[in-house]
């Protein structure tokens, strides 16, 4: 299992799109911070959750890195085999899927982890330095709560992409629905339910002064997000063992 | 005449293609009867339009004609060509439903010409949604002279003009031509 772990690791790592993952999920939330202390100096606009609103940009990392990790395995390798997929060979060198499955998510869940805490340092250590005295430094628990709705998202893109078994669908759902133009938030408008789809909940347990239709506890957040999460998983693993490769 | 007839008899039956646009015009619908300016969202289907019309396979197609750069503007042609109804149906629900329409079309030739640069779909989807949907809401929060030289500015603002759409869609496109016109084919 731990050499699978590890060539999964490596498969993630080796990949350029990857790469780019890695990089804007890092590097994304501290420019934003930078980018919108001015503004939010001259109208005195931080607040608690300055700094952690920012790392919502950089969810597009963990969103990258969990659709790569699987639709790598699925894109055609090139025009000269027009059929040929990593996967194949994947599978003959490791023909059990739920533990190829289980490899994937394991090396998933590090990579993003490391990724999402360093994310979250520098984010918050930027915004100490820029805002000082105004934003309060959040307590461990919302950051590690901030690490955990990364991986999370992370998993959810992985399962998208086990379900639909293509990179591109559940890449652009994903970072249009993270951006300005959020489908959920959108939903959110129209109805109250929509305030536990995965990603409008889970920001709850990181985030206290943003606009949400229903006040929902940070471990409650924490707890619907991780169930969602759990069932998208499922479905994807059981149609994974179900298909043919 | 047969190879633009041939590029256009692949735009109009390729799959994903077809998938692509059906689910384009019904996001479109979706977000018109909940009473959203559905442009900025409409977009990212367009996008995706063109980086697939760009990166699917190529080396059957430069057998049977070999010159690359009418291959190339007969591509861009005949995408124009399909898109434009496409995006006259995406755009009915805008508030100036031609400049939409345009900068829709616009935007699929630009995503064209970034595929056929990048060359592969999932990075060109990507680097587009990067720029359309991250970058550009971004800098035009932080500063507004930025929001003249924005390649996606009509998609929020369609009194802005698209001048800056078409300055773009024409650099990528004629870089993309050339560089078509001098790599390898992959």
């Amino acid at each position: 299992m731990v050499s699978l772990v590890r060539a999964e690791l490596r498969k993630l790592l080796g990949l350029p799109t990857a790469r780019v993952g890695l990089l804007l999920g890092v590097l994304l939330s501290p420019v934003v911070v930078l980018i919108n202390a001015p503004a939010a100096r001259r109208a005195d606009l931080a607040h608690s959750d300055t700094g952690l609103v920012e790392l919502g940009v950089g969810l597009i990392g963990p969103m990258i890195l969990g659709v790569v990790i699987m639709s790598s395995e699925l894109t055609s390798t090139g025009d000269e085999a027009p059929r040929a997929r990593q996967l194949t060979a994947t599978l003959i060198a490791g023909p059990r899927r739920m533990r190829l499955l289980l490899a994937k998510a394991t090396a998933l869940i590090l990579v993003v982890a490391v990724q999402a805490s360093v994310a979250t340092a520098a984010t918050t250590g930027l915004t100490q330095v820029l805002h000082g005295d105004r934003v309060p430094v959040p307590a461990f628990a919302r950051l590690a709560a901030a690490v955990l709705y990364w991986v999370l998202l992370a998993l959810l893109a992985y399962s998208i992409t086990l379900i639909v078994r293509n990179g591109i669908v559940p890449l652009t759902f994903l970072i249009v629905n993270s951006t300005f133009v959020s489908v959920s938030y959108l939903l959110t408008k129209v109805t109250d339910a929509a305030a536990y789809l995965p990603d409008i909940v889970g920001a709850q347990m990181f985030l206290r002064e943003s606009d949400f239709p229903v006040r929902i506890a940070p471990v409650t957040a924490g707890l619907v997000m991780s169930a969602w999460i759990a069932a998208f998983l499922v479905v994807g693993a059981l149609l994974f063992r179900r298909r043919d490769a | 005449m047969n190879w633009l007839m041939a590029e256009l008899r692949k735009l109009v039956t390729l799959p994903s293609l077809r998938l692509t646009a059906a689910f384009t015009l019904g996001a479109t619908a979706l977000l018109a009867w909940l009473d959203v300016e559905p442009i900025a969202y409409t977009q990212t289907g367009f996008l995706v339009l063109g980086a697939l019309a760009a990166t699917e396979s190529q080396t059957t197609t430069l057998l049977a004609m070999p010159r690359r750069l009418p291959l190339h503007a007969a591509k861009a042609v005949t995408l124009v060509a399909v898109t434009l109804p496409l995006a006259a149906v995406a755009s009915v629900p805008a508030t100036e439903p031609a400049a939409a329409a345009t900068y829709l079309a616009l935007t699929t030739v630009l995503a064209f010409a970034a595929g056929t640069m990048i060359r592969n779909a999932l990075a060109t989807v990507l680097a587009l949604l990067g720029t359309h949907v991250i970058a550009g809401p971004l800098l035009r929060g932080a500063s507004d002279t930025a929001t003249r030289f924005l390649p996606d500015t009509p998609a929020w603002d369609a009194t802005r003009g698209f001048s800056a759409t078409v300055a773009w869609t024409a650099a990528v496109l004629v870089v993309s031509a050339y560089m078509f016109h001098r790599r390898d084919a992959a």
